[in-house]
Formats: C-alpha cells, sequence, structure tokens
C-alpha cells in the first residue's frame, strides 16, 4: 500500500556542516494520525517544515500523492508553534482569507469559515480581532484555518507546547473529536510523550540532532478516546514504551560520541 | 507631568526676569508676555491663517508626491534583497545630503516660485521616507510569509493582504515623523525668496526688527507641528483597530 506522504532518504544539512536531521525514510499512512517526538533541537520542525514543502532537503525526496512534493499549498495544511493568526483579520477573516484566494465567492467564504470556527468551538469570538484571543483560541484559529482548505494532511508543530495544562488538555480532547469527525491525515510534532500516546495511531521517536527514526510504536488504544483512556493500564504501558525509547535514543546518542 | 509643569514656570519666570531686569534688552529678547500678544495679533489678524494655508498645502503636496513615489520603492526594496541593492545604495547618498545645500541648485534649476518650495520639501522627505518605508516592509515577520504560502497564495495576493497590512502601522508611524520633518523644512524653504507662508512671516518679522513677532512665529510653527503629530497619534486607532490599545 503506498502512503500519502513518503519520505525517502531526507536529509536536511544547513550551512556549513552541521546537519539538522536525517536521513529519514517514513510514510505517513491516509487517514493515519502519526505523532512524532524527540528531544528538543533533534530537527522536529525541520521535518514538519519539509513535510509542508517549505523547505526542501538537502539529499532524498518527500513524495505528496505519488508525485514529487513541489512546494507548500493548501492541500497540507500547517498549524505552527508560535501563533501565526494574521493581527489585522478577524478570526472568521483570518479562516476565510485561503477561501478568498482560491476565489470563492465572498458568501461562500464567509459562511465556509464560520462553519470551520463553529467546528473549533470558537462560534462567538468568530468577529474578534485575535490580538483579544488566548493563546488556546488563536490556535483555535489556525487549526481552522487549515482546515478550511480541506487539506488531504494537517501537520502540527507542537501546537499545544506554549499553553497551559488545562487548555492543552482541552484542546487535545477538540483535537481528536475533530480528526474523527474529519478523519484527516494528521502529523503531529510534540515533545510530550503524553500527549503523543493519547492522540496518535503511531508514534516515531528521533533521536537528538541529526534526528533519525529511532523506534516506531503502534498505538492501539481503541477510538474514540477519553480523559478515561488515559487512566487504563494499556496507555501506562504505551506511555512507557515511548519514554523508554525516547531515553534509548538519548542514551545510544551520547555514548556513540564518547 | 508635575515636574514638567514646574520646569516650565522656572523657565518662564527666568525668561520675564532676565527681561524685567534689564539683563537682555526687549530688542534681543522680548518678554514672554510679549511674545504672546504679539502670537494673539498674529493670528487675529487672520494673516497668519492664510499663511498656514499655504505653507500647509505645500507641505501636502510635496509630501503626497513623496510618499505616492516612495511607497513603490519601498515595496520594492522591501521584499526583494535584489531590488533593495538597486534602489537603497542610491538613495543613500542623498540621505545624508542637507536639505539645505540643495537650495541653491533649486532655484537655479526651478526658481524661485511654487515648485521650488516643494521641490526642497521633497527632496527632504523622499529620501528619508524610502529607507524608513523599506525598513517597515522589511520588518513583516517570516512567519506570516511562512503562513500565506501554506495558505497558497500568489505573490500580487500575499503582497496586497499580508505585506501591505503587517506593514501598514510601522508605515503610519513614518509617515507622522515624515510630515514633521516635512513641516520643518517648508519653513526653510519659505525663508528665502517667499512672499507668503509661515517660515516668510518669519522673514519678515526679522526685516522689521519685531523681535516679539519672530517669537511668536516659532511658537506657533513649532504648536503646529506639535499639534499635527498629536493628532495623528490619537486618530491612529481609527485606523488600526485591530491592536490592542496600551
Ligand atoms: N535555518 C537554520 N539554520 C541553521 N540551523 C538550523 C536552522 N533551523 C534549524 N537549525 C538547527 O537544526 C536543529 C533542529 O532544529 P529544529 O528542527 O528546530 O528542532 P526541534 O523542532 O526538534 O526543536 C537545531 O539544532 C537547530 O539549531
Ligand atoms: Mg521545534
Amino acid at each position: 500500500m503506498s502512503a500519502l506522504i513518503e519520505v525517502r532518504g531526507v536529509l536536511r544539512r544547513f550551512s556549513g556542516d552541521l546537519v539538522g536531521l536525517g536521513p529519514i525514510d517514513l510514510g505517513v499512512r491516509e487517514g493515519e494520525f502519526l505523532a512524532i517526538v524527540g528531544p528538543s533541537g533533534c530537527g522536529k520542525s525541520t521535518l514538519l517544515h519539509l513535510l509542508a514543502g517549505l523547505d526542501a532537503p538537502t539529499e532524498g525526496e518527500i513524495q505528496f500523492e505519488g508525485a514529487r512534493l513541489a512546494g507548500p499549498g493548501p492541500a497540507l495544511g500547517v498549524v505552527f508553534q508560535h501563533y501565526t493568526c494574521l493581527p489585522w483579520l478577524t478570526a472568521r477573516q483570518n479562516v476565510a482569507l485561503a477561501l478568498r484566494w482560491r476565489g470563492l465567492p465572498g458568501a461562500d467564504c464567509e459562511r465556509n469559515a464560520q462553519r470551520y470556527i463553529d467546528l473549533v468551538g470558537l462560534g462567538p469570538f468568530s468577529d474578534a480581532w485575535p490580538a483579544t484571543l488566548s493563546g488556546g483560541m488563536q490556535q483555535r484559529v489556525a487549526i481552522a484555518r487549515a482546515l478550511a482548505n480541506q487539506p488531504r494532511a494537517l501537520l502540527m508543530d507542537e501546537p499545544f507546547g506554549a499553553l497551559d495544562a488545562q487548555t492543552r488538555s482541552r484542546l487535545q480532547l477538540e483535537l481528536l473529536r475533530i480528526f474523527a469527525e474529519m478523519g484527516c491525515t494528521t502529523v503531529f510534532v510534540t515533545h510530550d510523550i503524553d500527549e503523543a500516546v493519547f492522540l496518535a495511531d503511531r508514534v516515531v521517536v528521533l533521536t537528538p540532532r541529526p534526528g533519525r527514526i529511532h523506534a516506531e510504536i503502534p498505538v492501539t488504544l481503541p477510538r474514540p478516546r477519553t480523559l478515561g483512556t488515559r487512566l487504563g493500564p494499556d496507555f501506562s504501558t504505551l506511555r512507557a514504551r515511548v519514554a523508554a525509547a525516547l531515553e534509548e535514543a538519548v542514551y545510544t546518542m551520547s555514548n556513540g560520541e564518547d | 507631568m508635575r515636574t514638567t509643569v514646574a520646569t516650565c514656570c522656572v523657565f518662564l519666570l527666568l525668561w520675564q526676569a532676565a527681561v524685567s531686569t534689564g539683563l537682555a534688552p526687549a530688542a534681543f529678547l522680548p518678554a514672554p508676555l510679549a511674545v504672546l500678544s504679539a502670537a494673539g495679533h498674529l493670528l487675529a489678524s487672520g494673516i497668519y491663517f492664510d499663511d498656514l494655508a499655504a505653507s500647509m498645502s505645500r507641505v501636502l503636496v510635496a509630501f503626497g508626491l513623496s510618499l505616492a513615489l516612495a511607497l513603490p520603492l519601498a515595496y520594492m526594496a522591501g521584499t526583494s534583497y535584489r531590488m533593495g541593492g538597486v534602489i537603497l545604495p542610491l538613495i543613500g547618498f542623498f540621505r545624508y545630503t542637507p536639505v539645505a545645500a540643495f537650495v541653491p541648485l533649486c532655484i537655479l534649476w526651478i526658481g524661485i516660485g511654487e515648485p521650488e518650495k516643494v521641490a526642497i520639501i521633497f527632496i527632504g522627505t523622499f529620501f528619508q521616507l524610502v529607507v524608513m518605508l523599506t525598513d517597515a516592509v522589511r520588518a513583516v515577520p517570516e512567519e506570516y510569509y511562512r503562513v500565506a504560502r501554506t495558505l497558497g497564495g500568489t505573490r500580487f495576493q500575499v503582497l496586497r493582504d499580508v505585506t501591505v497590512p503587517a506593514s501598514a502601522s510601522a508605515i503610519y508611524d513614518s509617515l507622522r515623523l515624515g510630515l514633521g520633518w516635512a513641516w520643518s523644512y517648508v519653513v526653510l524653504a519659505e525663508l528665502v525668496a517667499a512672499t507668503t507662508g509661515v517660515g516668510y512671516r518669519l522673514v519678515e518679522a526679522q526685516r522689521f526688527m519685531r523681535t516679539a513677532d519672530v517669537f511668536a512665529g516659532i511658537l506657533l510653527v513649532g504648536l503646529v507641528g506639535l499639534l499635527l503629530d498629536v493628532v495623528l497619534e490619537y486618530i491612529k486607532p481609527v485606523f488600526f483597530p485591530w491592536q490592542t490599545r496600551r
């Protein structure tokens, strides 16, 4: 079975000899929720930017829907780590922007945008300026904005990393609900093991820089997942396995350098 | 605030004392009250409003021209490093040459009419504006462009819907500064070969040794400049309702 996104021998070298990532081989399957975890600085953001077409690999190539990935576009929705709402547009206008760019008539843009604003639970705030929204709300806008384009895949780079624990937990549940509703293939970068296990169908563990794949752990927890899922023994076992893999990745690496 | 008021009072008292004690002759330094009454007369006579209108229209024409030419250049230089490399070095030379140095050349080339006044203000503001507006455009965060690319905007759409609104607030601030310069250059331009304007009124008072009128002229020019700046700052939220007010 061919993957929606196929990463083949991808390596990203920065100025000089600094290898930021890779080489990496990875397939993202249609409809799956893939989480990528790794120590900070290992190249997670680099990988996500490569998947989004915002950056080009130094070696290797990325295939998207069977063809070489040429660049970014609405088919690959991205939610960034930092809040990236355009501050001069209201929440709804932020979501409508790409629809407008694609030439959708004004009324359709508004209606569509409102639908996705509602989907992420921001209905009453659709006319609010981003500066008046909390961090969690701004990330909801960013998610709505990416989804409104009906992307083939949703790529998220530690989207909840800067949020407080409660908001983060709420948004994780919302994301699970949205994923169940839309079934959109998702790649989710995080350094939070709990989050990865709770959300994903599969967790990929990267080594410290240059990030390579150290382990792939399938998450067999049934959906729909709820807060209760986190309390079960299966969750603890999986989380322990991911944590062990991560520790092993860091340990092997630092040993290799001695 | 209280210290500001106190400082001003002390300053005015010392000034008045210097004049009352005869330390400074009135022809050299008129008393504060004399300046105030001269300003009152200037305003009451109505001439001053004609001068204001003349100066202001020169500023608006010249600054409008400056802006109309600087904006496209700044967007080119600010969005493309290659264009920046072409445009900015040329601008840089003129930017560091004092405007006053161009006055004789302007008179030589275009005479002493209105176009010469406009040209001096234009020279004084245009080059500075290009540099400041380019900085404003360059300061648009890379993240916005990254988002725009993931949303699939064309070059023109990104320019219109991201670059322009993202730089608008900084550009507005630059315009406020630029207008202040334009206001001071109009006075300079009117010192030479003018028959109207707030600068001309100063020269005329000087010719007739009406020192109090000179002082009053300076005071009014300063107040108008200050008023322009304050008003522009005050009404900014009307244009940028999305910015949180401090
Ligand atoms: N544009 C760049 N130029 C040079 N080095 C970079 C650049 N981007 C990232 N790096 C380096 O590559 C490594 C991986 O970065 P990043 O992908 O941001 O890590 P992560 O997201 O996992 O924390 C880091 O060590 C970082 O310093
Ligand atoms: Mg990162």
